[in-house]
């Protein structure tokens, strides 16, 4: 078990990647922002386990027929493993995710059972 | 709008080389250089044929990216893409969590060989990242010269 830090319900699991992610709120429901560049929606892979919302990038190798010689390399592709525990209040059933320009956008709306805004009346 | 703030006012290690370096050369020394500071990851290669650029630019759109060629330079700036993050975060009813990167305006300035030929460059936006490639001139290539033997 690796360190998971309670900041605002969502659990950093896995800081193997330097893949930046992004976390929003908004009245529906959680957005997160996953930067991706350079991998198409084949070679993605998400997926909700055990209260854990799991995002795998991998890189289908390449059959490289012409001989490139760099000259100037400030970023590869490696592979992404990012893990976040998913808040309480989410309802993983009904996540979308769309990948653009490089951004996997995945929303998780508030499951509507568990995100009760209470009224508490004052005496 | 907090982050704008922060930005002025902390020096990163590279503002500081060139203030000093400004303070000493007398502002010549980064004539070229507007506030722009951040700079997106770049590949530079070549294959047999061809010149090619990567550019790392995920969540960027097609609009928010200029490719212009002064002469033998190439210049690749988004000014503006900037503008329309800060109005999302600005939205009373989204609220940041955890926020680890965001598009930034940038400028970058390359000058092309002379073997390049510019009137076929071409580029395109595949998953996050800028492609472009600019083939060789045809006389700049090695040329393959049979020799029969007598």
């Amino acid at each position: 078990m690796r360190f998971s830090s309670s900041y605002n319900g969502f659990g950093l699991d896995s800081q193997m990647s330097c893949s930046p992610t992004n976390i929003l709120k908004t009245d529906k429901g959680y957005s997160f922002e996953f930067v991706v560049p350079g991998f198409s929606k084949e070679e993605l892979d998400l997926e909700v386990k055990e209260g854990q919302l799991l995002l795998k990038a991998s890189k289908n190798k390449e059959e490289k027929t012409e001989k490139i010689r760099f000259s100037q390399r400030q970023f590869g592709l490696e592979n992404v493993v990012k893990r976040f525990r998913l808040p309480e209040d989410a309802d993983a059933a009904a996540m979308t995710a769309v990948l653009e320009n490089g951004i996997l956008a995945v929303d998780l709306p508030f499951d509507a059972q568990k995100h009760v805004v209470r009224k508490v009346s004052i005496n | 709008m907090k982050t704008v703030v922060r930005k002025n006012k902390m020096m990163s290690a590279n503002d500081l080389m060139s203030s000093v370096l400004n303070d000493f050369l007398g502002g010549e020394f980064v004539s070229g250089r507007r506030e722009v500071k951040w700079k997106p990851a770049v590949n530079v290669f070549r294959t047999e044929s061809a010149f090619g650029m990567d550019v790392k630019l995920p969540g960027y759109k097609k609009e928010e990216v200029s490719i212009d060629l002064d002469g033998r330079k190439l210049i690749i700036k988004s000014l503006e893409a900037e503008k329309k993050e800060l109005e999302v975060e600005a939205k009373a009813e989204v609220k940041t969590l955890r926020r680890e990167f965001k598009k930034t305006a940038f400028e970058l300035n390359y000058i092309l060989p002379k073997t390049a030929d510019l009137n076929a460059l071409a580029a395109a936006f595949e998953n996050g990242i800028l492609k472009i490639s600019i083939p060789v001139l045809e006389e700049a290539l090695p040329k393959k010269i049979k020799v029969e033997i007598a």
